[in-house]
């Protein structure tokens, strides 16, 4: 009897829709699973044979950045990897086959998600998204499982339960680095929602300042994320770590010193533009110099003038403008999120959160120092269980998602998924955002979407011949190698305008339109 | 019609929950009825709002698009897998690299230029194609002695882009056509059947959303079409072109266009020589329906039509050539138009008249012999085809004699499969257009309240059923190429994608199925699994091997004899 009920208890699993929408895209990642038999990403090519030896300090003595949950499980993996394994074809099919699995993790968690109507769009359109789904079974990477805990960090604070939350948020940050910089967000609504009692509050004595706090709740919190970091770095205290060794550890995986580009993956953002701006204010001054003209390009004719092919990548230093430092960026940074956090504490509805936690994404993203192009899917994630709620955040969710998925065709740049990397992208595009369009709720007021509607959606169609054109640049060689910088260049300026764009729009739309968000 | 009193704007919302609720309870009673209800990708799609069907043919291209892509990432797994897979490409390279037209069309002795002229014409556009986009860099890509596939990845992605390119030109439109017209003719003979039927406007509307969401998973059934898929860019070829012409001119014939039906059909023959399987049915169809029916001006119209089509094929060879090389180009061409010619009598026969010859040993055959009883086998096979079309087909009742159409060019293309002398296992892809074809008329919805209707529609799902088998069959049969070029990746998941989206597998949870029936399928099916995964997994020695592979031969080759006379039962009744 019993096996009769497991066995139903299958097909019901397997008849939910989710599941479904999942297996019919796992056909697809079989194909590259199989037959796609080369790793992008230099970094996890060899991380099997260093987390093999059980023993997280000496890890970190290779180039790794990766923080400590994430090699744990890299050695279970490496672990689990059969005995016999030795031809390298092989050892890669098995460590792609590790991706799918751990992306299954990902689809359980939104499968129990999407049992209300709109919750389906929502998970599906992550499950399929063309980030991940690019980025893993192509690039190589294991984003789809560390996104899916953040993702249930996020459903967890939805649903009110903040414990699990700050649980699973805290485990998060030990598997994707890039998730610390959403601290002050989750922060801010874990004190608001869960530990402050302003209702009954009368300001008698300093000491009545004390009762605001719920002191209980504050001990449960701690306690749970505390647990949660020891839980995470359980291994380093087995090993019998000193701080030294915890301090190497932080800064390898933040380093101190970083350019401000990454030199691989240049990322669409402020500094892209600001390159570009540099770029032309260099050639003017170079004009100048020529003819003599201002006393003020003269000047600094004393300094060398960086020569370089490369317009953005090696664009760390700079000609014309001042270089970057990493205080600016952090200054930059804390305004932004301060910003989008102060609204939070004076109304902490669920919305309201995911709205300041795109926004603090954002700012990372946009004003970060070494970003990643890759790093776009911070901000993909919480925006897409925002769009639901508002008809006129759809157009900021359109130019942010096809802009961001643009972005980072470049780093898979192997002729052969060309094709492909395009038409998944388009179906996507065509899916989600007519089934966007046609089920998010419309505003009370049915007001007009301020946003430039048609300009985005023309923005957004001119992407294609952008991509091709910059191909063609790319394939042809005229006269020297100038053509491909400058086609990288136009691709990821024309990217970080997109970006930049909507970043405005979802700005303008959380600080000024209070009905929205009420 | 359905379509209009749907796509207006202005149903409110009450309305619109109305419709949404109609739908709901005409899916859960369809469900039970339907085959194609049950399938997973109909399920998908319904999760989707209704809008997007709006977008359909957009959505089928790119769909198809993508998995034609996924299929054609591939590594080089040891030997390079193009240059060996196929006569076509070496062809294709050799006569690229030396431009020259005129030699490869006056040549008759060198197999490899053994195309006939409409093929030249493509692969001369897609060099010049590519050495307009990558003459810059590769200068060497079109010569055959430096090429170096295996450093060449990019070469290897242009040519299976090439593929691409002639499929979303040539075949997807018109598959997307076929399924879209057939269930409008559906619509339309049950709309003349049912006009004064009570209905609810909601019902209408629903029924038209399902009927919508059916033609969308139709095309689809077209072109995710297993054996193309895997033949033409798993390995390399251009059977998409040809099943592209032989679909337009099928279209041509759904839609009474006669003469348009001609001029592709001419295309698809001057592509691919094969095509000449088809060519028995089409020219009893055409004369039936012209000259028997006494519409002199519709054979001459179509006469007409022919003419122009050829003077304008050979037209371009009327430049480069003398009057004593054109008598010589007529000679050649049409010598290529007829794979019989060719078949080299001092080879073995590779189908199964070996066997036959096998077994008489003390009267020796000689292959002439066995290549004459081939002929005369096929002619007695595709007679009966032939003389029933004749008979039932004509003017009066253009509909029924459409289906009978899509019957006779499969069982036709079978015969010529089943009994020719040569054998190719990528053959296979040219009979099973029509089977495809065939499941598309299987799954449509029939509205009307007659009678018959639901033992109509208990028929049509049995004979899915065998369908799909025929379709996995037609996997089957090609499984020699796939252990030849270590492809099996790609193969199991074109087949579990295929089966799993459109319930190809559907009948072991069937409940209206007698059970031995099942088990007759289960066996059958485990056979084949059983047989692949063998030699796949296992290296078995030499001898045992043959046996394997006769016995694959003599199964697959079986079960398509069965569902021939199948075919010949179902056209007759």
């Amino acid at each position: 009897m019993s096996v009769k009920q497991a066995f139903s208890k299958i097909t019901q699993f397997l008849d939910s829709p989710l599941i479904k929408i999942w297996v019919f895209s796992l056909f697809f990642k079989l194909f590259l699973i199989f037959n796609y038999t080369r790793i992008h990403n230099t970094k996890l090519v060899n991380i099997l044979d260093i987390t093999k030896t059980l023993s997280p300090i000496k890890w970190y003595h290779e180039d790794l950045d990766y923080p400590p949950l994430f090699m744990y499980f890299q050695h279970a993996i490496s672990l689990l990897k059969p005995k016999q394994l030795k031809d390298p074809r092989m050892l890669i099919l098995y460590q792609k086959l590790t991706v799918t699995i751990s992306e299954f993790i990902c689809v359980i968690i939104f499968n129990v998600y999407s049992m209300e109507k709109y919750n389906l769009l929502i998970s599906a359109s992550i499950i399929l998204n063309p980030c991940i789904f690019l980025l893993d079974n192509i690039y190589f990477d294991y984003n789809g499982f560390a996104y899916g805990f953040l993702a249930l960090s996020i459903i967890h604070v939805q649903r009110k339960s903040i414990l699990k939350a700050a649980f699973i948020y805290t485990v998060s940050i030990f598997l994707n680095k890039n998730f610390i910089f959403m601290v002050p967000c989750f922060c801010a609504i874990f004190v608001k929602s869960y530990c402050l009692k302003l209702e009954k509050f009368e300001f008698k004595t300093y000491l009545s300042l004390l009762k605001i706090f719920k002191w209980n709740k504050i001990m449960k919190l701690t306690l749970v994320i505390s647990s949660a970091i020891l839980l995470s770095l359980i291994p380093f205290f087995v090993q019998k770590a000193t701080f030294k060794d915890f301090e190497e550890t932080y800064y390898k995986i933040y380093p101190k010193k970083s350019l401000l580009i990454n030199e691989k993956q240049s990322p669409s953002n402020v500094w892209t533009l600001y390159s570009l701006f540099d770029n032309s204010l260099s050639q003017l001054f170079k004009y100048f110099n020529k003819i003599n003209k201002f006393k003020y390009f003269a000047k600094r004719n004393s300094m060398p003038v960086n020569e370089s092919n490369d317009f953005i990548n090696s664009k760390n230093l700079f000609n014309a403008l001042p270089d970057i430092e990493p205080r600016i960026n952090f200054y930059f940074i804390a305004f932004y999120q301060f910003l989008a956090i102060i609204p939070l504490f004076f109304n902490y509805e669920f919305k309201r959160f995911i709205g300041s936690l795109t926004l603090c994404c954002y700012s990372i993203y946009l004003f970060g120092r070494n970003i990643k192009s890759t790093d776009i899917l911070l901000v993909i994630i919480p925006f897409t269980f925002l769009v639901i709620f508002d008809k006129r955040l759809l157009t900021p969710f359109m130019l942010l998602t096809s802009c961001g998925i643009v972005s980072i065709f470049p780093i898979i740049n192997s002729p052969d998924v060309f094709m492909m990397k395009l038409t998944y992208t388009t179906i996507w595009m065509i899916i989600f955002y007519i089934s966007f369009n046609s089920s998010v709720k419309n505003n009370a007021e049915n007001r007009r979407v301020w946003f430039f509607d048609r300009l985005s959606l023309i923005y957004i169609v001119s992407l294609f011949p952008m991509i091709i054109f910059c191909g063609v640049l790319n394939t042809f060689e005229f006269k020297s190698k100038k053509y491909k910088q400058i086609a990288s260049l136009i691709y990821n300026c024309y990217c970080s305008l997109g970006i930049i764009t909507s970043w405005f729009g979802l700005s303008w739309l959380y600080n000024f339109d209070e009905h929205m968000w009420t | 019609m359905f379509e209009q009193s749907v796509s207006s704007n202005d149903i409110n919302l009450y309305d619109f929950e109305l419709l949404q609720e109609e739908k709901k309870n005409l899916q859960k009673k369809f469900r039970r009825k339907y085959h194609i209800f049950q399938t997973n990708i109909f399920q998908i799609l319904t999760l989707f709002p209704q809008v997007l069907l709006k977008w359909d043919i957009a959505l089928i291209t790119l769909l198809s698009t993508l998995v034609r892509n996924c299929v054609a990432v591939g590594g080089f797994t040891g030997e390079s897998t193009i240059i060996g897979s196929d006569n076509h490409h070496k062809s294709w390279i050799n006569f690229t690299s030396s431009f020259s037209l005129k030699k490869w069309a006056l040549s008759n002795t060198n197999t490899e230029y053994s195309r006939p002229i409409i093929f030249g014409y493509h692969s001369l556009l897609m060099s010049y194609l590519g050495n307009y986009l990558f003459d810059g860099r590769h200068k060497s890509w079109f010569t055959l002695k430096a090429l170096k596939l295996e450093e060449n990845l990019e070469f290897r992605s242009f040519l299976k882009f090439t593929v691409c390119l002639t499929d979303a030109l040539m075949y997807i439109p018109p598959a997307i056509w076929f399924a879209k017209m057939y269930g409008r003719l559906v619509a339309e003979k049950v709309n003349a059947a049912t006009k004064n039927t009570s209905k609810t406007t909601f019902e209408i509307a629903a029924v038209g959303h399902l009927k919508q969401l059916v033609n969308f998973i139709n095309s689809l059934i077209i072109l995710f079409q297993p054996t193309v898929l895997l033949i033409d860019h798993a390995f390399f070829g251009y059977h998409g072109f040809t099943l592209g012409a032989l679909l337009l001119s099928i279209n041509n014939i759904f839609d009474n266009k006669l003469g348009g039906a001609c001029v592709f059909y001419i295309l698809a023959i001057f592509f691919d020589q094969n095509c000449i399987v088809f060519a028995p049915v089409f020219i009893v169809y055409f004369l039936k329906m012209t000259i028997f029916s006494f519409s002199l001006l519709d054979f001459a119209s179509i006469v007409f039509a022919v003419f122009m089509a050829l003077s304008l094929l050979y037209f371009p060879m009327y430049i480069y050539l003398d009057s004593q090389e054109t008598l010589n180009l007529l000679k050649t061409s049409l010598l290529k138009l007829c794979p019989l010619t060719f078949t080299n009598t001092e080879n073995d026969s590779t189908n199964f008249w070996i066997y036959i010859k096998a077994l008489f040993i003390n009267k020796s055959i000689s292959n002439e012999d066995l290549k004459l009883l081939s002929r005369v086998v096929k002619v007695v096979s595709i007679l009966p085809t032939c003389i029933y079309m004749f008979k039932s087909c004509s003017i009066s009742k253009k509909s029924k004699s459409k289906i009978i159409l899509l019957y006779g060019l499969a069982s036709c293309s079978l015969s010529f499969y089943l009994f020719s002398y040569d054998f190719d296992c990528t053959s296979i892809v040219l009979p099973m257009l029509p089977l495809t074809l065939i499941i598309v008329k299987c799954n449509q919805i029939i509205d009307s309240k007659e009678k018959g209707n639901s033992f109509k529609v208990e028929n049509n799902n049995y004979s899915l059923h065998m369908l799909f088998f025929i379709q996995n069959m037609s996997m089957y049969t090609i499984w020699p190429l796939i252990s030849e070029y270590d492809l099996f990746p790609q193969y199991a998941i074109i087949i579990f994608l295929y089966n799993w989206m459109f319930g190809g597998l559907d009948i072991f949870s069937a409940s209206h199925i007698q059970l031995y029936i099942k088990l007759f399928y289960m066996l059958l099916y485990s056979i084949m699994a059983l047989t692949i995964i063998l030699s796949e997994s296992i290296v078995l020695s030499t001898e045992f091997q043959d046996k394997m592979n006769i016995f694959m031969f003599l199964l697959s080759h079986s079960s398509f004899f069965v569902s021939w006379l199948w075919l010949q039962y179902k056209m007759i009744m």
